[in-house]
């Protein structure tokens, strides 16, 4: 297991792409940063920060495409007949996939953190501390901006257990990348109408879109419960719980995949 | 019916895809340092044989190595056998050294290993190129480096000689021989069956699925048809003389006389001797594997009895 995910990893950090993301992010988190200083009018320094200046989407995005390619391109490149013989079994190539596309998002979130900080260090320290108390929220920045993270990753691995139980199921990263991006843009826009529905028919609160507002329901937890109606731990506990079965189901297509 | 030098049993394997059965209980076994060559035409079955031997592919029947069970997916003994199946499967972003490195397992090789196979299959000119820009040949020999890498025990090549050059199939001919000799077993198959004449030391014959015939190729060469073309001073004096004898004859361009264990070259020379006919041409003509292999699939069922 740790050869393979040392081989995984290897693959990702030889792709150009990988050091592309990384080039996007930082000039993302650079060019927020510089936006916020220079038209903070529009460019909210607080608000920016707590979302590592925009790069929590982008994050969520490029992993979305790096899941279903990492593991579709076993196929589009004809590599899995030469993984197989290699490896115990199916199952320990597609953990192997999880644990490296684990250990990328962390790192892409670590380094744009790091960024963040540097920035509030070096550029708005008169503008704002990070213990200074967010009135809507009652907590300081610096949980607010954790808590932001922390609400981010949970939900990216929902959505990323769900691309990689498509690529599993259909071996194009098209697909994948396709319902996970779909899937990402689709909650603002039918959030509402869901909502209504979840009132009407309360058994839909447990359909899986409706525990992607958890990160929604960590800032406002009030606000977001009369909508979801459910806890915030109820919402933390459904997404791991739809992260876990959808990470099975696809671990069990891919086991029976033949090369 | 276990026996200690095969490091491979094949018994009662089908495959099916659908209602399309491909594979009909194929038996055969494969002994530790042998080259075996699985031929056949194509749609014989051959890939998929081998497809389900790395369990590629889900199939009935069992199948073992080293005494035990292998499993479409549960390998209990990972990297022991290397493998080119069809085209080689490669990652266009990365470079031949970067492959041998991805894959090179430091349990069982070391990087030495993969400057010995850089120099062993000629590869220095384009290691250090991404894949994307190999060409056929260049694919095909990297391929074929990996399935050599990390010493598996048994190495399966599909069609190795597609793409290379005479040189790069001599080169690679040398290294399955050297490599055999060190206890290595090698199952391939490959449309260029001259070349597996003179490589393989076992023949398995697979026609639609079925296992046609298992024997040493020396074997099967010595079955098949050795005949003698012969020119002496009177052809039709001689043919007559022959005939007389019980010889099969027929003219062409001098005479062609099938030989056989009772009638051979000395029987013929010593009846041309006897009645004065001078030998002017003589050379021996004996079947390749590819019209042995090709008479036995027109008759299979001749071969069998």
């Amino acid at each position: 297991m740790l050869n393979l995910t040392r081989q995984e990893s290897y693959k990702l950090v030889k792709k150009r792409s990988t050091l592309i993301f990384i080039i996007i992010l930082v000039i993302q988190n650079l060019a927020f940063t510089v936006l916020s200083l220079k038209i903070a009018k529009f460019f909210p320094a607080r608000f920016l920060f707590a979302g590592n200046f925009g790069t929590i989407s982008t994050i969520q995005l490029i992993t979305i495409a790096t899941a279903a390619s990492i593991v579709s391109s076993e196929f589009d490149y004809q590599t899995l007949k030469s993984l197989i013989p290699r490896t115990s079994s199916r199952q320990v190539i597609l953990i192997s996939k999880w644990l490296t596309i684990l250990g990328y998002t962390l790192s892409l979130l670590l380094l744009t953190s790091l960024i963040t900080l540097l920035a509030q260090l070096f550029f708005f320290q008169d503008i704002f501390s990070l213990t200074d108390t967010i009135p809507e929220l009652g907590i300081p920045i610096w949980q607010w901006w954790l808590t932001n993270i922390f609400g981010n990753f949970v939900n990216l691995w929902l959505l990323l257990s769900l691309v990689f139980l498509l690529a599993a199921l259909f071996k194009k990263n098209s697909v994948a990348i396709t319902v996970g991006i779909v899937v990402y843009f689709a909650l603002p826009v039918v959030g509402t109408l869901m909502g209504l529905l979840i009132h009407k028919w309360s058994v839909l609160k447990w359909n899986p879109l409706n525990f992607l507002n958890y990160p929604l329901q960590l800032n406002s937890p009030e606000l977001m419960a009369k909508i979801t109606n459910l806890s915030t731990t109820q919402l933390l506990i459904g997404n791991l719980g739809y992260t876990i079965l959808f990470l099975s189901i696809g671990l069990f297509f891919f086991a029976r995949k033949e090369a | 019916m276990e026996n200690a030098d095969n490091l491979l049993q094949v018994q009662h394997l089908e495959k099916s895809y659908g209602s399309q059965q491909t594979l009909f209980d194929v038996n055969f076994n494969c002994q530790t340092g042998r080259i075996i060559g699985l031929v056949g035409a194509n749609g014989a079955g051959k890939t998929t044989i081998m497809r389900a031997i790395l369990g590629l592919i889900r199939y009935d029947g069992t199948i073992f190595m080293n005494q035990a069970q292998l499993s479409f997916n549960h390998n209990q003994q990972p990297d022991q056998i290397g493998s080119l199946i069809e085209t080689p499967g490669l990652y266009p972003y990365l470079t031949g050294r970067e492959h041998l490195k991805l894959f090179l397992n430091p349990l069982k090789s070391n990087s030495q290993h993969i400057t010995q196979l850089i120099t062993d299959f000629r590869l220095e000119k384009f290691i250090d190129l991404k894949t994307k820009k190999y060409s056929l040949g260049m694919k095909q020999k990297l391929g074929i480096a990996l399935a050599f890498l990390n010493q598996p025990q048994l190495i399966i090549l599909d069609e190795p000689l597609n793409g290379l050059d005479a040189q790069a199939t001599r080169d690679l001919r040398a290294l399955i021989t050297k490599t055999s000799a060190t206890g290595v077993t090698f199952l391939i198959s490959s449309h260029i069956l001259s070349e597996l004449q003179r490589l393989a030391d076992d023949v398995i014959v697979i026609q639609k699925g079925r296992v046609v015939k298992q024997t040493t190729m020396s074997k099967l060469l010595d079955q098949s048809q050795h005949r003698l073309h012969l020119k002496t001073n009177d052809d039709h004096q001689a043919e007559e003389l022959l005939r007389a004898a019980h010889y099969i004859v027929s003219f062409e361009d001098g005479l062609l006389i099938e030989l056989t264990p009772d009638k051979t070259v000395e029987t013929v020379v010593q009846l041309m001797a006897k009645h004065q006919l001078a030998i002017q041409d003589m050379r021996h003509l004996d079947d390749n594997l590819e019209t042995a292999i090709l008479k036995m699939i027109d008759e299979p069922e001749a071969q069998n009895a």
